[in-house]
């Protein structure tokens, strides 16, 4: 085929061009680390690099959930440690005063030691959480979980959390009919009971209450355990995030992050295309000059 | 035999003959570099009385080729925009705002809030999510209505264009039904190879040398003397957008919807193509999501305990929907009524923001088959996929245009250096008839000078 100078000169010019862009676009990708910038670079990579992108961040969200929660619950399970501690002193009291040796005197002086850990117990039953909820109120957080006779002021519903994707719930924090003895009765006044039954001296009522410290701090022991039950369910999915997460991450990159390694061997190349192409033309513009 | 005077005919002609020669290619020479311009060949022809003579000089063409090149303009015009307007809108949509990105971080702050019913920050948290969808989906909006009405301003300028092609081809045709002149064949080629990369369509020279210049779907544009004009005009029945048409005296012909190749068309498939489906698709995920989660929060309390607001402020149809999303002012002055709870529930109840977190994972868009963030991936990659193919079919189109004009070239392009040659070979030939002239006048001369 019969090629012209001018032919040749915008031949060249183009493979020069087309060098150009190249070493452009491959510098452009060491530079910034992103392979696929746009979908219309690889539709699909860019998709599933979407995808995942997304799900990183919704897992993000459940990270700060489980975080959050996690924080409530711990604030939960202090506050029933409280409770334990509280009640097993109160057990010991009774235990002491229902004995015959111990004069009304005795029992007035234990009766002060009960009213301070029936305020114990209150305070711990009306723990709040960083924006001054009741923790053990129910969905009722801005009331009071317990008035001052240990009357509970909450209510029976336990707020769901979602942990993972597809919904994944859980169920967060425990409410106040978690502290209810094997008989449904309210643990909370029994301190204070024990307390006016020191200071009037009843000695009847002091040995019945024996019996039912016994189921509170039973019932205690279980409101920690399923504390405890919960604590280690938002670990598990909080280890199930983070491993979804660091896989995510690996799609991400294997989608739309460049390989580091790939695109500098892709520049080298590219740089190399490009010289070859500036020697070729430098090459083609002498050949084609006109001689005198 | 003529004798001596005879001789100096023959000098003479093949002087002039060389001059002639020497002329044309000077002429091919300077032209080396002019886009369109066809070498020409100066026809010598030897002739038994006057020794040699000029025939016509002729252009080096290929009229099969020629309509080849034109199909191909059409061709690349229309891969060239289409594939540009798409690029510049994926540009748009993807790189200034992250669509889905902003869609699950809503979900993400319904889901926190859930966690923190209560909490002002996670409320506050809420609402600066949802602005920012709003934002975003003001954003692309807007950048597919700009690519769209950007089309139509190109659409005018390619009009124009088009209209003087037309009008060039027309003229050149006047001009060369007087003088046959090569220069104004290749400025008539050129003029209807721009209105083929325009309008597409093809040309043939009919028998009078006149060339006409004819759509795929019938519309003559050029017909000897006389060209079409282009015209742009508002269609109300395309939202507003410009139809085209060839406007010939009384008649109009509408060419929107009938082009096939050519810039035009490419910017046609473009805006009322991809663009428009682009602008649907998005409409339509903001007014879904819209209502998804105004159906939830409505059936849902504020701190107030009150149920039954929007979020967002509802929509009538999804046209127009993206752009026409907000944010319920009154949520935005007090974020205490984002009803993240039940009625008749306390105020930590969560379910108001179970129920919203968990309408990310349902397949409530894109005609109840994907979930929102899905959606508009595949609405960012349907316009990814788009400009691939675009960029494809460009590459393809350019690559059969570079071989077209490669076999133009070789056929009709100017060699300088075979152009240096054939001067050098003219001038000799020039110089050999002065010598025979010469001679013969010597010859002459010691005749005279006998006698």
């Amino acid at each position: 085929m019969r090629v012209t100078e001018v032919r040749m000169v915008e031949l060249v010019t183009k493979a020069l061009e087309r060098a150009r862009d190249r070493a452009a676009e491959t510098g452009n990708v060491v530079s910034t680390g992103v392979r696929a910038d746009v979908p219309s670079v690889d539709p699909t990579a860019w998709q599933d690099g979407m995808r995942a992108k997304v799900r990183t961040a919704l897992s993000e969200h459940h990270g700060s959930t489980i975080g959050r929660t996690k924080d409530a619950l711990a604030g939960q399970e202090g506050a029933l440690e409280t409770l334990m501690q509280a009640f097993i002193r109160a057990h010991e009291i009774a235990l002491g005063a229902a004995n015959g040796s111990m004069n009304a005197q005795d029992r007035g002086t234990s009766a002060r030691e009960a009213q301070a850990l029936h305020g114990t117990a209150l305070v711990a039953g009306n723990t709040r959480g960083p924006n001054g909820e009741y923790l053990f109120s129910g969905s009722l957080g801005q009331s009071q979980a317990y008035d001052s006779t240990g009357a509970y002021n909450g209510d029976a519903q336990t707020e769901q959390v979602e942990v993972g994707e597809m919904g994944q719930l859980a169920p967060g924090l425990l409410n106040g009919t978690a502290l209810r003895d094997v008989n449904g009765v309210n643990v909370m006044g029994l301190i204070g009971q024990l307390a006016t039954d020191l200071s009037t001296n009843n000695l009847a009522s002091i040995s019945a209450s024996l019996s039912r410290f016994n189921d509170a701090i039973d019932a205690l022991a279980r409101a920690r355990t399923q504390v405890g039950a919960r604590m280690s369910a938002f670990d598990s999915a909080d280890e199930a995030r983070r491993s979804l997460q660091l896989h995510l991450q690996e799609t991400y990159s294997k989608t739309i992050s460049a390989d580091p390694v790939a695109a500098a061997s892709d520049l080298a190349q590219a740089k190399n295309a490009l010289e070859a192409s500036q020697a070729v033309a430098q090459q083609i513009v002498t050949i084609t000059r006109p001689q005198a | 035999m003529a004798g001596l005077l005879g001789a100096f005919e023959l000098g003479a002609n093949a002087l002039f003959a060389q001059n002639e020669a020497i002329s044309v290619t000077g002429r091919n020479a300077a032209n080396a570099n002019t886009e369109g311009f066809s070498r020409e060949i100066v026809d010598l022809e030897s002739n038994r009385h006057l020794g040699i003579t000029v025939g016509l000089t002729r252009r080096s063409e290929d009229n099969l080729l020629a309509s080849r090149e034109r199909e191909a303009d059409g061709n690349r015009g229309r891969a060239t925009t289409l594939s540009t307007a798409l690029a510049a809108m994926e540009r748009n949509l993807v790189g200034r705002d992250n669509l889905p990105g902003n869609i699950a971080e809503l979900f993400g702050s319904f889901m926190e809030l859930a966690s923190a019913p209560m909490d002002d920050v996670r409320r506050s948290q809420v609402i600066s999510k949802a602005g920012a969808l709003v934002s975003t989906f003001h954003d692309v909006a807007n950048s597919a209505s700009q690519a769209r009405s950007g089309s139509d301003a190109r659409l005018v300028t390619w009009a124009a264009a088009a209209t003087e092609a037309a009008q060039e081809i027309a003229s050149a045709n006047r001009a060369l039904g007087t003088s046959p002149d090569p220069m104004l064949m290749d400025n008539r080629d050129k003029a209807a190879r721009k209105l083929a990369e325009i309008m597409g369509g093809q040309a043939r020279i009919d028998t009078d040398g006149k060339m006409r210049f004819v759509l795929p779907s019938g519309e003559v544009l050029v017909d000897g003397d006389r060209a079409v004009t282009i015209q742009t005009v508002v269609d109300a029945s395309n939202g507003n957008h410009l139809a085209v048409r060839a406007v010939d005296g009384q008649h109009v012909g509408v060419l929107t919807r009938s082009l096939e190749s050519g810039k035009i068309a490419g910017e046609i498939a473009f805006r009322d193509g991809t663009a428009a489906q682009t602008q649907q698709n998005l409409d339509r995920l903001a007014y879904d999501l819209a209502q998804s989660v105004n159906l939830v929060h409505a059936a849902h309390a504020g701190l107030d305990g009150v149920a039954g607001r929007n979020l967002f402020v509802p929509l009538g149809s999804p046209t127009g929907a993206a752009a026409a999303l907000q944010l319920n002012p009154t949520l935005t002055a007090n974020p205490r009524l984002i009803a993240a709870g039940t009625v008749g529930l306390g105020q930590t109840d969560n379910q108001g923001a179970v129920a919203l977190s968990a309408l990310k994972d349902q397949l409530l868009a894109g005609g109840n088959t994907r979930t929102f963030t899905d959606e508009a991936i595949f609405d960012l990659t349907t316009v990814g996929s788009a400009t691939k193919t675009a960029q494809g079919q460009l590459e393809l189109e350019s690559a059969r245009s570079d071989v077209l004009k490669s076999t133009r070239d070789s056929i009709s392009g100017v060699s300088v250096q075979e152009e240096m040659t054939h001067l050098a070979s003219y001038q000799h030939a020039a110089e050999a008839a002065q010598r025979f002239i010469a001679t013969v006048n010597s010859l002459f001369d010691s005749m005279l000078n006998k006698l």
